[in-house]
């Protein structure tokens, strides 16, 4: 129960493209514990998804794995870990795509095979890692669409995706995700293609479902709404680089990076209707032309010259879990403390 | 202290970001449509290699009478190199070295070591050699010859020779490519050829053009039950098969008809018969576009229909229409060859590719003149070539390809 | 089954149509031909010595029905051709049309057929294989056979081998039957001597229908791979063959089925050049040598119409088929929300 679930180290993702080597995640490091709910924060091109994706081997043929990068899965039936790096034939992936780890994806519609029923996919995944009977797995898997709380499931297990409505759809992914009890659920994005009221049903049916069968979730999102409704910590990466972690009270009420802090900013207000919406400054600069030291120095309100655009930022610790690469705070945090005014790291 | 500076750097921060690689990436995102396509194409060395010999190939055919050193019909014919073998200058042999390149002469002789029988012999004492920019026979760009009813209409018009032509010999005749039975040049047959089988294309293409771009333009811009016919009588043309249709009209076409006659004939016939393809292509391109918000956007701005066609609908797809242009050439070139080839389409005097490889089918031709072959390695470079540029062009034109 | 049904109607109703307007076209084009089957045949008589007036061929005309007007002809012909199956009579030869034509309709089309399916038989497996596999060399040689296929009509290649053949091994591989068949009557025997050279057209033909068929499978399958539903597959565990052949390879087929009819159209316009070259024509066997050498219209006519009905019904085969197979209309969901 100590030991983490999955652990992230270093990892570093380039891809092979016609203009060269572009790296798409850089010294990303997180930890997942069992039950826990990590939300991974970031815009679109930050890198979330194919962290994510990278747990599960799931990027495409061009992806290049840093040597250094190191995942880890918990193996609770042998003892041990999996290096989930080292795995290179596909059929030793089983563990780690739809056994310890499930993934439900942002387009419920696209997710599921248009000409093959819901029913018929849901038990070919558990022939795949059960020892269950066609019957068997037929029966479990009418279960598991009543658990996420669909009418009529026997029918709708012989039904075609295109016959669901849109949340129905959702929470058939959830239940087909669900089926061979995963230690960990990777949601990328799930919400961001429903609407509101179907959102809040979800995320409430995916809360249960952690407090019933334990497991943790990743979720990956660019909505921080969602992130402070329904997660236990957050991480928030920019332009592939994870800048501040911490609990979802931490990062939320009190954000050290600027860009979370810009992020926090940038969202409406309800109480004041007037003001004026204050985006982020700047634009994310191509993956091509990865700026030199912070990778957000571009576009930070507190740079330091000279510091910020040459050194890359180590991973500082402001207690209790809540960690920031940024020199900007560690600055100001050394400034508050020093005694000596005018001692400002420039 | 620390504020002033946030602010301070702050407004940096946004100079500096519009400030990096500011020009080029200017260019970029204010670049026209076809520049942009025009670079893209640019990159796709296939493509534009097969660019290159295609414009080659062109300008071969617009400029075949310049190039081609004898008359490629009968009037122009060897009659004492019939069936005869290509000939390439040399520059150098036993007798030395020459800058102009030369040709031995070809002699008949008989005398009692050969049994008083005709054999022709190579002299390689005597040379021939090659000029440039020679005169030769007379070729008119504007030849009109209307046979209509009755005498007193028949009118002719010759204007605008050529008398000069790429090169020649200063003694007898050169034939590159070799000689067919009559003893015509097939090197000079080939060069118009080329331009024959561009032209017929050409006359196809355009009023398949036309065509297509009325009926598909009327179906997808109305829409309902307007399209739905238009559909149906479309698929109806498009399921008749090409070829058979055409050996049918093309067999009951009188002889009596000139070959300028059956050049247009032809070309008008693929014409009717490929606009299906094309009128589908477009119909579709135009009902996607005409739902799209944009031009919804448009209408709402209180722009004309009319306006809307032009600056807003045509642009989205004239790129992809110029595509469609090109890759239905090759096969507007193909129906004609294979026509000509069984002896439907165009006839002698008038050179196409297929009528050069008419003759080529017969067992004598097949043992011992195979050069009768080489059109056959143009035309298939043609025919690459337009695929590759217009695939080129179309991984170009389309924004979601690829990169 | 009610909505299958209704499906399975529909389209044959829309067949008929499509027949129906094609018959249209084709009756129209007859008339259009200059010198109707009257003249024509009057004119070959003329050509055999007898004398011929304009009072004969105004007699003719009558004799054979030419004076009615247009639409009473047209409506004629295509009852005849739809409830007997009656071509009419040529109008030279004077003989049945559907007697002319014989078996030569029924051995091209299997030519035609055959050669389809080969295609699609070797083009779909190799298709799939080549989309999903990242070798580059396999992927080049593809790309440069399809091109090959395209740019080199299957008329240059029938030369070629034509050439080869006769150069390296004196022999011309010409003719669907040997001498002894030519014209016996069917049995196995001839059958057998037919398909030792039916072999040779079918393969020609063949060859850019492969190419064809290669490059479209390749595109498909390489379009559905990269669909969300297959990563979602693999995010489930599914690899190998079983992910292949059940998630995008099952999605990709049927716009390949659905272009079959096309197909045939276009084997339909390379026979008639395969066959000069291959002189499969010498001894009348196929019956595009009636088309192009008899100047005679009703038997254009007819050859051209069955041509297109064939096309047609196949198309019409080939969307039941998808039809049945796909979930949308089985279940009836046309038009519903």
């Amino acid at each position: 129960m100590s030991r983490p679930l999955v652990s992230v180290s270093d990892l570093t993702i380039h891809f092979r493209t016609d203009e060269g080597l572009v790296t798409a995640v850089d010294g990303a490091s997180f930890d997942l514990r069992d039950g826990e709910i990590l939300g991974l924060v970031g815009e679109s091109g930050s890198g979330k998804s194919v962290t994510a994706k990278s747990l599960m081997l799931l990027n495409a043929g061009n992806t290049v794995y840093d040597p250094k990068s190191r995942i880890t899965l918990r193996d609770d039936h042998n003892g041990g870990d999996i290096d989930v790096l080292s795995l290179t034939r596909e059929r030793d992936m089983k563990v780690i795509r739809g056994g310890a780890i499930s993934m439900i994806f942002q387009e419920p519609m696209a997710s599921f095979a248009p000409a093959i029923t819901i029913g018929d996919q849901m038990v070919e995944q558990l022939l795949l890692h059960t020892s269950m009977s066609k019957r068997e797995a037929s029966v479990f898997s009418i279960e598991m669409l009543q658990r996420v709380g669909i009418s009529d499931a026997p029918q709708r297990f012989a039904q075609y995706a295109f016959e669901l409505s849109g949340g129905m759809r959702q929470r058939a992914m959830i239940a087909m995700a669900l089926t061979t009890r995963p230690k960990l659920l990777i949601a990328d994005e799930p919400t961001t293609a429903l609407d509101v009221t179907i959102q809040a049903q979800v995320l409430d049916l995916m809360r249960d479902l952690v407090a019933e069968f334990g497991m943790a979730i990743l979720f990956i999102t660019h909505d921080l709404g969602v992130i402070a409704q329904t997660a236990d910590r957050v991480a928030v990466m920019y332009l592939g680089e994870i800048v501040e972690t911490g609990t979802v009270r931490q990062v939320i009420r009190s954000p050290a990076h600027p860009y979370t802090k810009g992020l926090l900013n940038a969202l409406p207000r309800l109480d004041d209707l007037t003001s004026t919406l204050t985006p982020v400054a700047g634009d994310i600069p191509s993956p091509l032309e990865r700026p030199s030291g912070c990778v957000f120095h571009t576009r930070c309100p507190e740079i330091i010259r000279g510091r910020c655009d040459v050194e890359v930022p180590p991973l500082t610790s402001l207690g209790k879990g809540h960690d920031v690469s940024c020199f900007a705070v560690s600055a100001s945090k050394k400034d508050s403390r020093s005694e000596t005014p005018g001692e400002v790291i420039s | 202290m620390a504020e002033t500076a946030k602010t301070a750097n702050g407004g940096a921060a946004v100079a500096e970001s519009t400030e990096i690689g500011g020009k080029s990436k200017e260019a970029y995102f204010t670049a026209g449509q076809y520049a942009l396509i025009w670079a893209r194409f640019k990159m796709n060395r296939a493509a534009v290699t097969a660019g290159i010999i295609l414009i080659g190939l062109i300008m071969m055919g617009l400029t075949a009478p310049f190039l081609s050193p004898y008359d490629p019909n009968i009037a122009g014919r060897d009659a004492e190199y019939q069936n005869g073998a290509p000939q390439i200058p040399k520059f150098w042999d036993e007798n030395g070295f020459s800058f102009r390149p030369f040709l031995y002469t070809l002699e008949r002789k008989r005398s009692a070591a050969t049994n008083f029988r005709w054999i022709t012999d190579v002299n390689k004492d005597k040379r021939r050699y090659v000029e440039f920019f020679v005169k030769g026979w007379r070729f008119f760009i504007v030849n009109i010859d209307l046979d209509l009813p009755g005498e007193d209409f028949d009118f002719r018009l010759r204007a605008l020779p050529i008398d000069y032509h790429l090169f020649g010999m200063d003694k007898g005749r050169i034939h590159l490519f070799g000689t067919e039975a009559a003893g015509k040049d097939i090197f000079s047959r080939t060069m118009f050829a080329i331009w024959t089988s561009l032209a017929v294309g050409t006359i196809g293409v355009f009023i398949s053009f036309v065509l297509a771009l009325i009926i598909g333009g009327i179906s997808g811009y109305a829409g309902g039950w307007l399209d739905s016919i238009l559909q149906m009588i479309t698929d109806a043309v498009r399921t008749v098969p090409a070829i058979p249709l055409f050996m049918a009209l093309a067999a009951m076409v009188p002889d009596e008809w000139s070959a300028e006659t059956r050049f247009f004939f032809i070309s008008i016939i693929l014409g009717l018969i490929g606009w299906p393809t094309l009128a589908r292509r477009i119909r579709t391109h135009l009902l996607t576009e005409r739902s799209q918000e944009y031009v919804l956007a448009a209408r709402l701005c209180g722009a004309t229909p009319g306006h809307i066609i032009r600056r807003h609908l045509l642009p989205s797809f004239s790129s992809y229409i110029i595509v469609d242009l090109v890759i239905s050439f090759p096969y507007m070139v193909l129906s004609e060859t294979a026509l000509s080839f069984i002896g439907l389409g165009l006839k002698d005097p008038v050179n196409s590719l297929g009528v050069l490889l008419q003759n080529v089918t017969k067992v004598d031709v097949l043992l011992n003149y195979q050069w009768y072959f080489i059109p056959a390695g143009f035309f298939m470079a043609l025919v690459l070539a337009f695929v590759f540029v217009g695939d080129g062009l179309r991984d170009a034109a389309d924004p979601y390809s690829g990169h | 089954m009610l909505e299958i049904s209704r499906f399975v109607f529909m389209r044959f109703i829309m067949a008929i149509i499509t027949l129906l307007m094609v018959s249209f076209i084709v009756f129209s084009l007859m008339e259009l031909v200059p010198a109707n089957c009257a003249v024509r045949y009057l004119a070959f008589k003329n050509t055999q010595g007898e004398q011929i007036t304009i009072a004969d061929i105004k007699a003719e005309e009558v004799r054979m029905g030419l004076d009615k007007p247009y639409v009473v002809r047209w409506a004629k012909w295509v009852t005849d051709v739809f409830v007997r199956g009656d071509f009419g009579i040529s109008c030279i030869l004077r003989v049945r049309v559907n007697d002319l034509l014989g078996t030569k309709f029924w051995i091209s089309l299997g030519i035609c057929l055959t050669s389809l399916l080969l295609a699609y038989a070797i083009a779909i497996p190799v298709g799939i294989y080549s989309a999903t596999t990242n070798k580059p060399t396999l992927n080049n040689f593809l790309r440069f056979f399809s091109y090959l296929g395209l740019a080199m009509p299957n008329f240059l290649l029938a030369l070629m081998i034509m050439l080869i053949s006769t150069v390296l091994f004196g022999d011309s591989l010409t003719g669907l039957f040997s001498k002894e068949y030519r014209d016996a009557a069917w049995s196995l025997a001839r059958f057998g001597d037919f398909l030792a050279h039916a072999w040779l057209p079918v393969f020609i033909l063949g060859w850019s229908a492969t190419a064809f068929a290669l490059q479209t499978v390749r595109a498909l399958i390489s379009d559905e791979y990269g669909k969300l539903y297959v990563t979602a597959a693999r995010a489930r565990g599914l690899f190998g063959r079983q992910l292949l052949w059940r998630y995008p390879a099952r999605h990709a087929l049927p716009p390949i089925i659905n272009s079959l009819g096309f197909d045939l159209n276009r084997v339909f316009n390379e026979l008639p050049i395969v066959a000069v070259i291959l002189t499969l024509t010498e001894a009348g066997s196929l019956l595009l040598e009636s088309l192009a050498r008899s100047n005679d219209q009703q038997l254009a006519g007819a050859i051209i119409f069955m041509l297109t009905a064939s096309i047609v019904g196949l198309n019409f085969f080939t969307d039941v088929m998808l039809a049945l197979v796909d979930p949308r209309i089985r279940r009836g969901v046309m038009g519903k929300g």
